[in-house]
């Protein structure tokens, strides 16, 4: 080998070398970049599932832990070294939780609830009751195989405390609410029963008075008349008070309609009002109803025709269509009518202008009605009359 | 003495009564069944002694009471109502004034119903 040639390979092996050593040292920059990028990625996971006030723990599939947060091990007062290794139900036995689990496990779906109750805090010690929002989430490997889980846990104690405090409110102020009516009804109906009683006094002192020197037939029908009366009235304050689910009955309600003015004619026996039925040729007389509810409701609302309607001729009107699948009745009278201002007050309990009544009637069959997913509307025209409009779905 | 008696009262069946009694007693009785046409008799007429019902239609009893007093009527006034003291209250706070309280203390009596008939009669009769 000529001396030029071997110096021309050691130039050209010495040019390698730095070379290499020139990608040796970026390799090496390169790496510790890596390197630190890994470690501020690890940072900043290890910061996120750290500085949260949610209890984190990372499980394996024999739900040994992997990891825990701060939170979790600061929560527990252990560290968070103490949990590496151990068995999740090794700590905290429960067959329940066992369960949900292995659930998780088979299924790869997560498991979600909010506000349970624990009776125990996690060192198994009693405790005051607290609730939590908790999560076990699967944790799937490159296979799509679950081979870890994800438990979280949030303390929610205050929150719940709270909802139950708004509920426990809300409940009282009902209460009260309930209280307050019942001593408006028991006012009400303490007055309108002293009337016809008061009548019945006035007519026994008649009877007294005549003794056998004038017939008594009058008193005597007075009385009977003062007490249907009063059992209409309990009869009202029952219905309100126990207003219930309707027990659905086919029934015929051109029969339950009769039912109503043969009694409301028991109790205007000598006013001189007509009463005209108009019922539409397809109208479907059978209807699935609570039929006694639904007399209820024709029972009101032709008491309140027939009160209306003073001095002058009386006309009430029906009319029975079918419509739509529904049946409409619709009850037309010429007495006085309502004051425009009245007419939306009509369906509120205790609301009445007459001088005798509970107020109730109305707010009764507006209730009733609902509860058989109808509608009942009303129109008025002053010392022109009122029509109400019932519409009642055939089927349930 | 008293002879000419008015009722306002809307309860037909309870005016029957009330007649019946007290025409049968030698009393003069008129009867009005609300208080509008209450009212209108009043100014018509002189009577010794009015019974009034408080709950009626067209213009109240407290509204009736309010003219008696208003227009100097001299008629002894009996009031016959369903309502109880306690109930009053709650019934008035909604319904009425509280100077409707006050009117209630300027009349001669008030009777509860179902009041005995020889009460109203008492009433009637004590000078």
């Amino acid at each position: 080998m000529k001396h030029g040639e071997k110096d021309f390979k050691k130039k050209s092996y010495q040019k390698q070398i730095e070379k290499l050593k020139e990608t040796g040292i970026k390799l090496e920059v390169n790496h510790k970049r890596l390197q630190n990028e890994i470690k501020q990625k690890n940072n900043l996971l290890e910061r996120i599932f750290s500085n949260t006030h949610i209890l984190i723990a990372y499980l394996d599939e024999n739900f040994n832990f992997i990891q825990v947060n701060n939170t979790y091990a600061n929560y527990n007062k252990k560290s968070i070294n103490y949990y590496t290794g151990k068995n999740y139900f090794a700590l905290y036995p429960d067959k329940e939780y066992k369960k949900i689990f292995n659930r998780v496990l088979k299924t790869g779906k997560s498991y979600i609830i909010f506000g349970e109750k624990f009776h125990y805090d996690r060192n198994m010690e009693k405790l005051n009751d607290s609730y939590w929002d908790w999560s076990l989430h699967p944790v799937f490997d490159t296979d799509k195989k679950v081979d870890g889980m994800i438990l979280t846990l949030l303390d929610v104690t205050e929150r719940v405390k709270a909802q139950q405090e708004l509920i426990n409110t809300k409940e009282q102020l009902l209460q009260s609410k309930r209280l307050s009516d019942l001593g408006l009804l028991a006012a009400a109906v303490a007055h309108e029963l002293r009337n016809p009683l008061s009548v019945i006094q006035a007519a026994l002192y008649n009877i007294e008075r005549k003794k056998g020197k004038a017939p008594i037939q009058p008193q005597l029908y007075t009385i009977e008349k003062k007490i249907r009366e009063g059992d209409q009235i309990i009869t009202n304050l029952l219905t309100y008070a126990k207003i219930k689910i309707p027990d659905f009955k086919k029934a015929d309600i051109l029969t339950l309609l009769d039912e109503s003015i043969g009694m409301v004619k028991l109790i205007f026996p000598i006013e001189n009002i007509q009463i005209n039925k108009i019922i539409s040729d397809d109208f479907i007389r059978f209807i699935e109803i609570d039929p006694v509810q639904i007399k209820k409701v024709l029972d009101n609302i032709l008491l309140n025709s027939f009160q209306s309607i003073k001095k002058r001729k009386g006309v009430i009107e029906i009319h029975a269509k079918t419509v739509n699948n529904h049946m409409v009745l619709t009850i037309v009278d010429n007495g006085e009518g309502i004051k425009k201002a009245d007419l939306s007050r009509v369906f509120e309990p205790f609301f009445t202008r007459k001088s005798r009544g509970t107020g109730l009637g109305l707010s009764i069959s507006m209730e009733i009605i609902s509860l058989h997913n109808g509608k009942i509307t009303i129109d008025s025209k002053l010392s022109k009359g009122t029509t109400i409009v019932i519409e009642l779905p055939y089927a349930k | 003495m008293i002879k000419k008696i008015l009722i306002i009262e809307d309860d037909k069946d309870m005016c029957n009564e009330l007649n019946e009694a007290l025409m049968d007693l030698g009393y003069q009785v008129h009867l009005a069944f609300n208080g509008l046409s209450g009212k209108k008799m009043i100014v018509k007429d002189k009577f010794d002694c009015i019974v009034l019902d408080l709950k009626i239609p067209k213009y109240d009893g407290y509204q009736v009471l309010n003219f008696i007093h208003k227009n100097n009527i001299r008629s002894k006034v009996i009031v016959i109502t369903a309502r109880m003291k306690i109930h009053y209250e709650e019934i008035t706070r909604r319904n009425h004034e509280q100077a409707d309280n006050d009117l209630l203390k300027k009349v001669d009596s008030v009777l509860i119903k179902p009041f005995k008939l020889i009460e109203l009669i008492n009433e009637i009769e004590k000078p």
